[in-house]
């Protein structure tokens, strides 16, 4: 049976090497994939995966796992990635509208959308997590994440990304 | 029919059974939509994790210490928390690699490897002036069966460096140092090439000249590599060819 993350952090934490491993192992994938939808560039990815998990290996000492690992590693990932991406930019101003990547696939499926509405459809559809873990992730009152989440996906009905049948009501919707 | 509300059907699309979505055709088909959705969204964001970053972060896991060290780890910390007011999270900051994919996007690479190394002074007290001995030490870059296209090091020792010349091939030129860091005991060399065609395999990247009293001892450790395009790497680093 797998080992739950609270055991391989407790196990982490009195320096298991193998538990270290097990923690990397279970949510690089997923943090790679997320920190390549905020940067956009692979490489950059690769980066901010390292960065992640240093950062995570070095607070384990006094790491308390109250929810989902994801919920921690999320803001940890967002935000070494968007301060890269802003320090990717700062160095060279004039020839950046240059290097601006490509829309991605990701923009081609959500585009339209407000980030804020991209985000929420990602974390639910993409990594899983629910509500509340979302609500957690991102500080924000569960309350918000199904207004959020509603609205995108109405939106994409919109737009017609989605063939959603005809509009429902939306009680009990912030 | 009243049909389902956009989070009822993401419920229904996360797997929660709903007799509704079973029965009517539109919001049946509106469930499938948002499953192909998640699918196409998962497969665009999806990225292979090469071997390699796997090693060099899991190389970086702390080793279990024994108790005495632990301790004074906790000491040095407490000094630096009291120093410093808190201990904030700080990003790795930038480095020759990064300042590689600056230039490769047609930006000013340099500007930014310039800032890569500039070192605080760290004052190194030679011996008695009858003991002083002047070397060359080479630093080569092995990077296997792979080009080494940008590459960063940091020099430390009980010699001065007072003198920092290029290598071969596309590396004679030096490599960007902070002069201020000259005659202290840590420097830190970085310089990356625009040559299509990089050199593979084992070669020299600078010379350095130090004064030292008595024999050097100067160990000069990787803090950052490329390959051509960018992506991070990690080759062998050596010193030898002191005279």
């Amino acid at each position: 049976m797998e080992e739950k993350d609270g055991e391989l952090v407790e196990r982490a934490r009195r320096g298991d090497e193998q538990a270290f491993a097990a923690l990397y192992r279970r949510y690089r994938d997923w943090a790679a994939s997320l920190a390549l939808r905020f940067c956009g560039d692979r490489d950059e990815a690769l980066d901010v995966l390292q960065e992640t998990f240093a950062y995570f290996f070095r607070r384990l000492p006094s790491f308390e796992l109250r929810a989902q690992l994801k919920t921690f590693l999320y803001p940890v990932v967002k935000h070494i990635a968007l301060n890269r991406k802003r320090a990717r930019r700062s160095p060279a101003p004039a020839a950046e509208p240059a290097v601006q990547p490509p829309d991605s696939a990701i923009d081609h499926l959500l585009g339209g959308l407000s980030e804020a509405h991209r985000e929420v459809v990602c974390m639910r559809f993409v990594d899983g997590l629910d509500l509340a873990e979302i609500a957690e992730a991102l500080e924000i009152p569960i309350g918000t994440v199904k207004s959020r989440l509603h609205h995108a996906i109405a939106e994409l009905r919109r737009r017609k990304s989605v063939n959603l049948p005809a509009p429902a009501r939306a009680e009990g919707v912030e | 029919m009243k049909h389902l509300d956009p989070l009822e059907l993401d419920a229904a699309r996360a797997g929660v059974e709903n007799a509704h979505a079973e029965s009517c055709g539109a919001c049946g088909s509106a469930v499938a939509e948002l499953r192909s959705l998640a699918e196409r969204l998962a497969s665009a964001s999806r990225i292979d994790v090469p071997a390699s970053v796997d090693a060099a972060i899991l190389a970086a896991v702390p080793r279990k210490r024994p108790l005495w060290r632990i301790w004074v780890a906790a000491a040095a910390l407490l000094a630096v928390a009291n120093g410093v007011g808190t201990v904030r999270f700080q990003p790795r900051p930038p480095d020759v690699v990064d300042a590689y994919r600056v230039s490769l996007r047609g930006g000013d690479g340099a500007a930014l490897a310039r800032a890569c190394v500039r070192t605080p002074f760290l004052a190194i007290v030679l011996g008695a002036q009858d003991e002083t001995r002047f070397s060359a030490i080479d630093v080569t870059i092995d990077g296997g069966a792979e080009a080494v296209a940008a590459w960063q090091v940091e020099v430390k020792g009980n010699a001065q460096v007072v003198g920092i010349e290029g290598g071969e091939g596309v590396w004679k030129e030096p490599a960007q140092y902070d002069p201020e860091a000259l005659n202290g005991g840590r420097v830190v060399l970085a310089a990356f090439t625009s040559a299509k065609e990089p050199p593979i395999g084992r070669v020299r990247v600078a010379r350095l000249h130090v004064v030292s009293a008595g024999a050097p001892e100067v160990t000069v450790k990787l803090v950052a590599a490329a390959l051509p395009g960018g992506a991070r790497f990690v080759p062998k680093v050596e010193t030898g060819g002191t005279k």
